[in-house]
């Protein structure tokens, strides 16, 4: 059975009203994808300084910890800038929020590839048979 | 004096985070239609191919 959280109606994937600010859903999406892994380049980057003792290795983590905080800094005023993500305002950010929910779930369900995968006989040996279990 | 262990380790975990993050900045940066963004993740891949250079000295000093 299919698991359908919210009770939404299926997407048509070829229906183009679904194509509507495509390219504007799209750049939000990658910017939260490039604002997640600026933060997550300034925890790293810390972790890591915090975890070395060699004066040189530290003032190369800490010149890229400056430029990582730097990227945050740029993609997180981008992001508000274009209203993309709303600190100050709770509400307006859970409907955004509530929003890509819904999209999600709908593409989660839609039916993009067939049921039957099977390779009908081709590639019926893999490329590394002929080397060891830990070489391959 | 040489790295410690564990120093080569967090390097080597930081460096494998920037390989994918550089990946992706480059790839993606063909895929928005904003100029802005498109700069912004431009200048990350930039920026991330050059602090990887960095980190890839850092571990030929370890290894040696």
């Amino acid at each position: 059975m299919k698991t359908n959280p919210m009770n939404l109606p299926p997407m048509d994937q070829l229906d183009p009203v679904n194509a509507l600010n495509m390219p504007e859903t799209s750049d939000m999406t990658l910017a939260m994808d490039l604002l997640m892994r600026a933060k997550e380049g300034v925890r790293n980057t810390a972790n890591a300084l915090t975890e070395s003792v060699l004066p040189q290795a530290r003032v190369l983590l800490r010149g890229q910890l400056h430029q990582a905080i730097q990227l945050h800094q740029e993609i997180a005023e981008l992001m508000v800038r274009k209203k993309w993500f709303h600190p100050h305002d709770l509400q307006e950010q859970y409907q955004l929020d509530q929003l890509s929910a819904h999209k999600t779930v709908q593409i989660a369900q839609m039916k993009l590839y067939p049921d039957d995968t099977r390779r009908m006989g081709m590639f019926d040996r893999t490329p590394d048979e002929h080397m060891e279990g830990s070489q391959a | 004096m040489s790295y410690a262990l564990h120093e080569t380790l967090e390097v080597h975990e930081l460096a494998a985070f920037k390989t994918v993050c550089m990946t992706k900045s480059k790839t993606m940066r063909g895929l928005v239609s904003d100029e802005e963004l498109k700069r912004i993740l431009q200048e990350d891949a930039d920026v991330s191919a050059r602090q990887l250079e960095e980190l890839e000295a850092v571990l030929k000093r370890a290894v040696q």
